[in-house]
């Protein structure tokens, strides 16, 4: 007979007398599992100060309306950067894909007279495309993810350039109903947003084919063994990721009516802060969608207080940084206990 | 079909890597319900058959039949198709996922209602009942199915590796060393895991460095040495002595002495 366990369920209390030292790694772990109540906290906690201490600005519609639409774009992002991380990699690129998306679908309008709704879809199809490039290196050519998505970044931002060197102004009224139209006194994206977290979350949580990016980013190398391949589920997730980058970079260009060559820039350090602030490790195999989206949230709570009370700008970058580093520290306490 | 047809037939199979002769030339089979001892030294080519009949490798020449028709294996995906599974050494389990989600691990059931079938919708109510079961069955107690199995004990996650082997191996098991990194009482309920398999008619292979477990729990051994079979034969009689002089290859005539000297005791 193999030893029985005692524990039941992840809600049982350590056993009394435990050493000390267990126990707080224990009490590491448990902050682990529970970062997305800890999040939902902190996001609580967060609001209820800013509606406390800057209750005219912070609680009206428009201000909410804001923050909603800044989320959309980092909520889409963060959908796929969440299943990429999931199968245990990353994008740096999708700053530099999202601009790109927008300013081809820009051109195809002005220039070559395109069909909005067609240009849509092919600035799309343009994200999905370097989402295949981004994945073939990583999956094929064996390179680290990290390496190859920051050389093709800077591939996707020249190509950009070259494209259109002052980037697309006034792209067409026919362009603008994506991004400006609104539902409820809400923009589109942030219901466009609404809508893939919802399948996003369905996909993740209830789907055989999406259950293997658990599996994939857990143990590659188990995965393999089992008769998953490996290489596809890695491709896989860098195209759903280059294609939500793109649907970000047009769905940002209608609402502009303006397509920016330097769209997107430092999203990345947003998008990932937010995804590992969510739950996702560097090691993979763990994440929801839920999770990221309260990251998400979390994220944009902190740019508008921000703002709103007057901080320069620059401060962005640090505290966005102070707090990515923060959330790898508790990943790594957590994911250190569960190895052992 | 009868029980005293091979399952498994290895024939001939080559495998290099490089300048390196990691099989030169093996034959050998499996009959329903057998265990067969494979054994060797490192470096014999135990691990690169297996990872033959596991899918991981493929081999340069040779055939492999299953049933007596010829397959070939160049996935895991098709290894297990073809209803070989496979305990790997460090068990090739994914910690960061609970305990039914590795024993479905490739293989998760989904619902049988028409539209959600075709997604793929998973069927957790019943994989977590069939994982109960499969897991009680062979003896081994998890109450916390829905804890990583990172938290659980080696005993545990050497239980349900083995679970899913057998759990899904219709025709072969490869078991590459199971008891390696136990203790005495776990490695008790491997031999008893073994001998459930065979009992329902499923070929076992056994890589094993521990000669008394081969002796204990084989019909009959395999010994590789160098890359070559330098011995097939029961293991009734056999002392652990006589393995490890064929292993190593001080006698190659064993077989011959033991038979002689099994009658002489």
């Amino acid at each position: 007979m193999i030893e029985a366990q005692e524990a039941v369920g992840p809600g049982a209390s350590p056993p009394a007398g435990r050493p000390v030292i267990l126990r707080a790694r224990a009490a590491a772990g448990a902050i682990g599992r529970s970062r997305t109540l800890l999040l939902a906290a902190l996001v609580a906690a967060l609001f209820a100060y800013m509606a406390i201490t800057s209750t005219s600005t912070f609680v009206s519609s428009d201000n909410f309306a804001a923050v909603l639409l800044n989320m959309a774009q980092f909520g889409i992002l963060a959908i796929g950067m969440m299943i990429l991380m999931i199968a245990g990699q990353f994008d740096l690129s999708v700053g530099g894909v999202l601009a790109l998306a927008g300013v081809v679908a820009g051109l195809l309008v002005q220039d070559h007279g395109t069909p909005a709704a067609v240009a849509f879809a092919l600035g799309i199809a343009v994200g999905g495309l370097c989402g295949l490039i981004n994945g073939l290196v990583v999956s094929r050519l064996r390179i680290n993810a990290l390496i190859a998505t920051l050389a093709t970044v800077g591939i996707y931002r020249g190509v950009t350039q070259l494209l259109s060197g002052t980037g697309v102004s006034s792209i067409g009224h026919d362009f603008q109903v994506f991004g400006q139209t609104k539902l409820l006194g809400l923009q589109l994206p942030f219901w466009i947003m609404l809508v893939l977290v919802v399948l996003a979350m369905i996909a993740l949580g209830k789907l055989k084919y999406f259950q293997r990016f658990y599996y994939v980013g857990g143990s590659a190398k188990a995965a393999a063994r089992l008769g998953i391949n490996v290489e596809q589920m890695v491709l896989v997730g860098f195209i759903i990721t280059g294609l939500l980058a793109g649907l970000a970079g047009v769905l940002l260009a209608s609402r502009l009516n303006n397509a920016v060559i330097t769209a997107g820039t430092g999203v990345e350090l947003q998008v990932i802060t937010a995804v590992v602030l969510g739950g996702a490790s560097l090691k993979g195999g763990v994440g929801t969608i839920q999770g990221a989206i309260l990251g998400v949230v979390f994220i944009a709570l902190v740019q508008n207080a921000l703002i709103l009370k007057g901080v320069d700008v620059f401060w962005q970058g640090i505290v966005i940084g102070v707090v990515l580093l923060f959330a790898v520290a508790i990943d790594m306490a957590s994911s250190q206990e569960d190895r052992e | 079909m009868s029980d005293a047809d091979p399952i498994l037939e290895v024939q001939d199979i080559r495998k290099a890597f490089g300048g390196v002769h990691a099989l030169r030339g093996v034959s050998f089979s499996l009959r329903r319900g057998e265990v067969v001892g494979l054994v060797g030294d490192n470096g014999a080519g135990k691990s690169t058959m297996v990872k033959i009949l596991a899918g991981s490798h493929h081999p340069d020449t040779g055939r492999i039949l299953i049933d007596g028709r010829p397959v070939y294996i160049d996935s895991p995906h098709r290894a297990r198709q073809l209803g070989i599974e496979t305990v790997y050494q460090d068990l090739a389990l994914v910690e960061t996922q609970n305990v039914v989600a590795n024993l479905f691990m490739n293989r998760e059931l989904v619902s049988t209602k028409p539209v959600l079938r075709q997604l793929g919708w998973l069927d957790r109510r019943r994989m977590r009942r069939e994982a109960q079961e499969v897991l009680e069955g062979l003896g081994v107690r998890v109450r916390a199915y829905d804890q990583p199995v990172s938290r659980l004990s080696g005993g545990q996650r050497q239980g349900i590796a083995v679970g899913r082997a057998v759990a899904w191996g219709r025709e072969i098991v490869l078991l590459d060393e199971p008891s390696a990194a136990l203790g005495v009482e776990q490695s008790r309920s491997i031999m008893d895991m073994i001998a459930r398999l065979s009992g329902n008619g499923i070929a076992v292979l056994l890589i094993s460095h521990n000669m008394q477990e081969v002796l204990e729990a084989c019909d009959r051994v395999v010994v590789l040495l160098h890359g070559r079979k330098a011995a097939d034969l029961p293991t009734a009689g056999l002392t652990a002595r006589h393995l490890v002089d064929l292993i190593t290859g001080v006698a190659p005539e064993t077989h011959v002495l033991a038979e002689q000297e099994s009658e002489l005791l």
